[in-house]
């Protein structure tokens, strides 16, 4: 019996496996092996509806989004990951990082501090992370418009915290929503 | 025989499941995503970002590699050749020769444009070839003995199979290549990767379409003289007497 059993399934629930799942995940970001063994156990964990509450909980989103991220090359890794981003990540998640994104480009067009610079960069690497199965939503939202604009403006300006990494996030957005639809393997829920 | 045909309806079902994705999914792609980036001037957005800093290596490198994906939408060629990628490219090409992430994800978005003949028009008239011959005439300096080759491949395959797609577009085309060069730049390339078959087939596929039956004969002369490789004189001969 493999861990795709339910009863073994549920025993490793059961014994704290999510948070220790989701710690070691967001604590060994860079190593390829420890992020595609995590992310191929949470995509068995959370076919199980029960189990993606204790996941979201536990901050799994989060370190979902920045092990997708940083390791663009690995097909494995961004093939599991996108599966989990299916299963756990709701609409209103994703229409909630537009908004975040929008109000942190207007915040940092105005102050251009360094936390409000993160903010703009985090949520574009979260929608990075839920292009994959979300592109309606955030065309509907005006995820596009928001991603374009941090671009045209940051790009733009001499003296800004994190320019190269919020531009490299924007140009991995758009990049993941452009792709070829005959690449696209997960089928959205 | 429950379980044969029992199987055999599981697998017509997640066929036809399959197919509906796929035509959603590019239904989606073609007819939702592009009208809102080309309204919102994105293309312009990004090859504008990428033009104001072309010293920063990474960000030229994933800001290709969107473009790269933004032009496998075929709606977007017009606004690709329009607003100045391929020069984008072709400048980052001259700028970061040695580095081979910059180059392949810039092969990348020429190999998506080449896709359509907009594209392929496009990309020999605004300079596209001439980089590329340029690149593959000097890739001897460049790449040998370099060990990140395995990381990004080949770029040679790439600028080879862009040249080939152009070439094929017109006969205009075909010659504008030949004048700038291709012909040469291609066997300089096959030259330089005798042991690579990748570079080999393409390079054979693109000497098909420049060569006229004359240079064919010349051309497998000159390598046999270098090489003597079987392969080589095989697929000409193919290519001579298919």
């Amino acid at each position: 019996m493999g861990l795709s059993h339910p009863q073994n399934l549920q025993r490793t629930v059961t014994a704290g496996s999510i948070p220790a799942c989701v710690g070691s995940l967001t604590n060994l970001l860079d190593d390829v092996n420890v992020v595609q063994a995590n992310l191929t156990f949470l995509a068995t964990i959370a076919t199980d509806p029960a189990n993606v509450i204790p996941i979201v909980d536990a901050g799994g989103v989060q370190a979902l989004i920045l092990s997708l991220y940083r390791n663009p090359e690995s097909d494995v890794i961004q093939e599991a990951g996108k599966r989990v981003v299916a299963m756990i990540v709701s609409p209103d998640a994703v229409i909630d990082e537009v908004k975040e994104l929008q109000e942190a480009l207007v915040e940092l067009k105005a102050s251009k501090d360094e936390a409000t610079a993160e903010r703009v960069e985090m949520a574009c690497i979260g929608l990075v992370a839920f292009a994959s199965c979300n592109v309606d939503i955030i065309v509907e939202e005006g995820g596009i418009t928001a991603l374009i604009d941090t671009l045209k403006w940051v790009s733009q300006q001499r003296r800004v915290p994190k320019q190269q990494e919020i531009m490299d996030s924007c140009f991995r957005a758009l990049e993941q929503l452009s792709k070829d639809p005959k690449y696209v393997h997960v089928s959205c829920p | 025989m429950i379980l044969l045909s029992f199987s055999l309806l599981s697998f017509i079902h997640s066929f036809i499941h399959e197919l509906y994705v796929l035509f959603m999914f590019a239904n989606r792609y073609q007819d939702e995503l592009w009208p809102v980036l080309d309204m919102e001037q994105g293309v312009q957005a990004i090859v504008a970002a990428i033009n104001l800093h072309p010293k920063q290596k990474r960000t030229v490198r994933t800001g290709f590699r969107c473009l790269a994906a933004v032009s496998r939408i075929h709606a977007s060629h017009e606004a690709l050749v329009e607003n100045g990628a391929i020069e984008c490219v072709t400048n980052a090409m001259g700028k970061n020769a040695k580095e081979l992430g910059v180059v392949a994800s810039a092969i990348s978005m020429l190999q998506g444009l080449g896709q359509r003949n907009l594209g392929g028009e496009g990309i020999v008239e605004r300079g596209g070839i001439k980089a590329l011959v340029k690149n593959l005439k000097g890739a001897s300096t460049r790449l040998q003995g370099r060990d990140d080759i395995g990381e990004w491949g080949n770029p040679t395959v790439g600028m080879l199979n862009v040249i080939t797609r152009c070439a094929k577009v017109s006969a205009f085309n075909k010659s504008k290549i030949r004048n700038a060069q291709g012909v040469d730049a291609c066997i300089a390339a096959m030259l330089l990767f005798p042991n690579d078959d990748d570079v080999q087939r393409a390079g054979v596929r693109c000497l098909s379409e420049l060569l006229i039956d004359r240079e064919v004969v010349q051309a497998v002369r000159h390598l046999s003289t270098y090489m003597g490789m079987l392969f080589l004189r095989l697929s000409f001969l193919y290519l001579l007497f298919p």
